[in-house]
């Protein structure tokens, strides 16, 4: 039996978490250069705000109604990291799925409801995290339960069992076939012109015919939403294929210096990601674009990908490929408003072809001078350490107004408490 | 322009020349072919501004001319010609009208003088071989070069003429080939050329295992070599290759002699359960045995034995299979004899009593 344990409104509930204030009140949070709504509180939801918004279009009687807040990944991942930690205590096989969800094996539990009204508490209480539980036979109805706990459908409270439904036909045939995991809204329109519109019209359906117009994951679905798990759970995260790292800029860069210090900011965070995760990357990708949205200028869109000799880890040839990268794409005149770094088909840094003209004693001082940098900016702080090139011309930071400290991990966010 | 010439002419010398037209070119006139009708033979060439190869062959002239048509439909039409017709070309109107039994197929053209043909360098060194020492040149080398790499003087074959030597050397940085020949007459002082990557496997292409001679001329900048009625002149890399020699270890103690075709099915086996990215296999060295070695990140693993006739220390070395491969499917001798050191350091493969081949491949990280 598979539990998938899910954080309600995850990023509006860590936001929460420490503004008890807030409790009841509407709260949103908004994307990268508080852009778009990307999380909403229930209270927002029930004013009517939708997912994706973007901030600026609401009507300026809602948005003064809101508590908003700039999207704060460190708080985030931090707290998500304690959910995990507590779940791991309740199951041998966790396969946590992405930030806010986690899989959990429950084995052969005699009673899952209960079990997982107990992990529901603890999570509760340890970590101030509310959560929705669904449990099934397998992932995609343990998926299907879950939304149905989240939206008060369970005589359970936050856990439903999908095998305690007394109608589990009514629940499947009101779910449109895209909200049902893996169905992309393309993948919808072809489920649909074949005259499967819901969910139970798919479990009906002939998985070998859907195999031949679709492919085998739509099959897998079929079997799944029988009861049939053909999705396991992957403990293990698959290692890292590539490695991303962009931003919007908060104002347009019109100067070389203001991108040149943005992609070596970028190939810099790229390489402690490398380094973190002990691989190496065979080539740099640096892309560039202007405002997509701007209808009074031409749009412009570039990329470029240069590979090293040897794979490598270290920020200096990184930082050297990017520039020179950057330098080939940028065209005088035109205001940038986004670039990044892209680090593709990586290998584990330890395993290696060797190369007869590469000189092994290089790398060998390349790797010293990197962990000597890690170890600086760990012991210190980010960014103690930096290459030069990031300190010249910067005005491209991005914008995040209202953004909440970062309680749990830096000793400078620590909530005040006055006791009187 | 308007000559007649068979299908079973025609194709062979459309075959030859099609292999440098790239599928996208920079110039719209190089996805061209060149045809020039002349006294009673037709000459078609093929360019990419790097390596041109051009070929002649007899036909029916009855108006001399020239003119160049679109490269990859001609070469279509002609393979799906029936065996044995007789085409007539003919440019009319901007066209050339190709008529071959019941089907005619009017092509565009573009004018012959646009058409950019390699300059003839003056000088150079002549030298003449055998097609067949030739092709066994390239085909004991060709594969160990690089393919675009950011050092671009490794994409390409180095031949080197020292003393009475031919010497033909390919590396990638990760495997090196080296092919040494005799091809009569006294080089005098070492000379170095690089011949691009793209010659170098169109030329192999061409070349059959006849024993006709074929004539190099090797110039400053450029070489010319004719193969019969075929023609390829092409630049040469211009840049330092690095100094080999340096990378062929000097020093390896261990030796062991295997049975070429035992090791490659060995090899071909145990690589299934390797990690399909690097396809890495841990090649342990024992008393009289050789064990191979692969896992893959699922945990799964292969282990196979073969016989050697090592004795000594135990060295575990790794692979990659695919540059074992290339190596032993180079090599024509039944036994193939590797020195070794340590799993750190590059080892050298070749045929047991070949001594004109050499083979060194760096080890891998497992």
């Amino acid at each position: 039996m598979l539990a998938l344990v899910d954080c309600n409104n995850f990023y509006a509930s860590c936001e929460r978490l420490f503004r008890p204030d807030l409790e009841g009140r509407p709260i949103v949070v908004l994307s990268n250069n508080d852009g778009c709504v990307i999380a909403r509180s229930n209270e927002a939801k029930a004013l009517g705000v939708a997912m994706g918004a973007p901030f600026f279009k609401l009507e300026p009687r809602l948005r003064e109604q809101l508590q908003v807040f700039s999207s704060n990944y460190a708080l985030y991942g931090d707290l998500s990291r304690r959910v995990m930690q507590v779940l791991s205590g309740f199951a041998p096989r966790i396969e946590v799925y992405s930030i806010d969800e986690c899989f959990l094996d429950l084995g052969g539990s005699p009673d899952p409801t209960a079990e997982c009204l107990g992990i529901a508490r603890t999570v509760r209480q340890w970590t101030g995290i509310p959560v929705s539980i669904g449990i099934a036979p397998t992932k995609t109805l343990a998926k299907l339960a879950n939304r149905l706990a989240k939206q008060g459908r369970s005589p359970d409270g936050p856990v439903l069992d999908w095998s305690r439904l007394t109608e589990p036909e009514s629940h499947l045939a009101a779910t449109p076939v895209e909200d049902l995991w893996g169905i992309s809204k393309r993948w919808g329109q072809r489920l649909r012109a074949l005259g499967i519109a819901d969910a139970l019209a798919l479990r009906e359906a002939g998985p070998k015919g859907l195999r031949q117009q679709l492919g085998v994951v739509v099959e897998r679905l079929v079997w799944e939403l029988r009861g049939q798990s053909c999705l396991a759970l992957e403990e293990m995260a698959p290692p890292r294929r590539q490695i991303r790292v962009s931003r919007s800029f908060g104002a347009a860069v019109t100067q070389w210096g203001g991108l040149r210090a943005a992609v070596t900011r970028f190939a810099t965070r790229a390489g402690e990601k490398l380094r973190a995760q002990s691989l190496a990357a065979p080539a740099l990708t640096v892309f560039i674009q202007t405002d997509p949205f701007d209808t009074s200028r031409p749009f412009y869109s570039n990329a470029i990908t240069l590979p090293f000799v040897q794979p490598t880890q270290d920020s200096s040839a990184l930082i050297h490929h990017a520039i020179q990268g950057a330098k080939r794409l940028w065209r005088h005149g035109n205001a940038y408003r986004k670039a990044g770094v892209l680090l593709p088909d990586l290998a584990p840094a330890r395993l290696g072809q060797g190369d007869f003209f590469v000189d092994p004693g290089g790398a060998e001082q390349s790797a010293q001078r990197m962990a000597t940098l890690d170890a600086i900016n760990t012991r210190f702080g980010r960014d103690t350490l930096r290459f030069g090139s990031e300190l010249v011309g910067i005005h491209w930071h991005r914008k995040a107004r209202m953004i909440s400290k970062v309680s749990t991990t830096c000793w400078t966010g620590l909530p005040w408490v006055w006791a009187t | 322009m308007e000559f007649v010439v068979n299908r079973e002419t025609l194709w062979p010398i459309v075959g030859k020349v099609i292999g440098v037209v790239e599928r996208r070119q920079t110039l719209p006139i190089l996805g061209n072919l060149l045809v020039k009708a002349q006294g009673q033979q037709v000459r078609f060439t093929g360019s990419d501004l790097e390596v041109e190869v051009s070929a002649e062959c007899a036909a029916d002239v009855s108006e001399e001319g020239e003119t160049t048509v679109p490269a990859r439909k001609l070469a279509d039409i002609c393979r799906s010609l029936e065996e044995g017709a007789d085409i007539r070309f003919q440019t009319k109107n901007d066209r050339c009208v190709l008529t071959a039994r019941r089907g005619r197929f009017a092509l565009g053209v573009l004018p012959a003088t646009d058409y950019p043909t390699m300059e003839i360098e003056q000088g150079g060194r002549g030298i003449s071989l055998p097609e067949n020492v030739l092709k066994r040149l390239l085909e004991k080398t060709a594969f160990a070069m690089a393919q675009q790499d950011v050092r671009y003087y490794l994409n390409g074959l180095l031949i080197e003429f020292q003393g009475e030597d031919m010497i033909a050397v390919a590396t990638d940085g990760h495997r090196l080939a080296r092919y040494k020949i005799r091809p009569g007459g006294d080089f005098g002082e070492g000379r170095q050329v690089i011949v691009p990557s793209k010659t170098v496997l169109e030329l192999k292409r061409l070349l059959s295992n006849s024993e006709e001679m074929v004539e190099l001329l090797v110039g400053a900048k450029s070489v010319r070599i004719a193969v019969g009625h075929t023609t390829m002149v092409s630049k040469l890399v211009d840049g330092r290759y690095p100094d080999y020699e340096r990378v062929i270890p000097r020093s390896l103690e261990k030796t062991a002699t295997l049975d070429k075709d035992e090791l490659k099915g060995a090899l071909s086996r145990t690589a299934i359960l390797s990690n399909e990215k690097y396809r890495g296999v841990r090649l342990a060295f024992g008393d009289g045995v050789l064990r191979l070695l692969a896992h893959n990140p699922e945990q799964e693993e292969a282990e196979e034995e073969i016989e050697s006739d090592y004795s000594g220390e135990a060295i575990s070395i790794g692979f990659n299979v695919a540059y074992l491969m290339d190596v032993l499917n180079a090599i024509d001798a039944e036994k193939v004899q590797v020195q070794f050191q340590d799993a750190d350091s590059s080892s050298i493969w070749r045929g047991r009593d070949s001594d004109d081949e050499t083979y060194v491949v760096m080890p891998m990280r497992l």
